[in-house]
């Protein structure tokens, strides 16, 4: 089972790379680094695992590709770099968010075609994903896992079987 | 990105590849070649 949810990237150096921190996302898995912000001894928790209610770890999506703060993020990152939304799963730990999630291994699944065709070779290539339109994005993300304010009720093709 | 407040944590084991069992080899019953008498070399 996974978690689908959507974010931004910037397009570097023929690369997608997260806006808020420099990590260069792989194609495949990803897999986050534990912070160091929260120690063990001020956590109820005897082993503090990440990512976890009190860190702000892991790699971090939204559920609505339509959400103001993630449209009005592409709008600020595209003045500075080429930014593109995309679709990505998240796997192993994950905390649920009133908006989004944070998991600890995550992966890119598709992005929103630009309108630069030599771009979206380039990202469709190395990271192996669907290029979509916007209006497509929503169906790819339900495609390939769960929209985390879904998750009690499984995928689409689980409800459909009744075996959520 | 301001994703809200914490509500609750999953775990979500990574999902294995779909993995088949490879075919077995398809069996071949030999093929038995009559034996041929040696033809005398003079």
């Amino acid at each position: 089972m996974r978690v689908a949810g959507f974010r931004i990237f910037s397009f570097r150096d023929g690369r997608l790379h997260s806006v808020v921190h420099d990590h260069l996302w792989e194609r495949g898995v990803n897999q986050s680094k534990p912070c160091s912000t929260v120690s063990p001894i001020f956590s109820d928790d005897p082993v503090l695992v990440h990512p976890s209610h009190l860190c702000r770890c892991g790699f971090h999506a939204f559920y609505d590709e339509d959400h103001p703060e993630l449209i009005a993020s592409h709008t600020v990152w595209t003045s500075i770099y080429v930014s593109v939304t995309a679709v990505i799963v998240g796997t192993d730990r994950v905390v649920l968010h009133q908006r989004g999630w944070r998991a600890r291994k995550a992966e890119i699944v598709g992005v929103v075609a630009t309108t630069d065709r030599l771009i979206d070779n380039v990202i469709r290539n190395h990271y192996d994903v669907a290029m979509v339109r916007p209006e497509g994005v929503r169906s790819l993300a339900e495609k390939y896992g769960i929209l985390g304010q879904n998750f009690d009720e499984g995928s689409p093709f689980e409800r459909h079987w009744g075996i959520a | 990105m301001n994703i809200g407040e914490p509500v609750r944590t999953v775990e979500l084991p990574e999902e294995e590849p779909m993995r088949f069992p490879e075919p077995e080899p398809e069996k071949v019953e030999p093929v038995k070649v009559p034996e041929q008498e040696p033809v005398p070399v003079r």
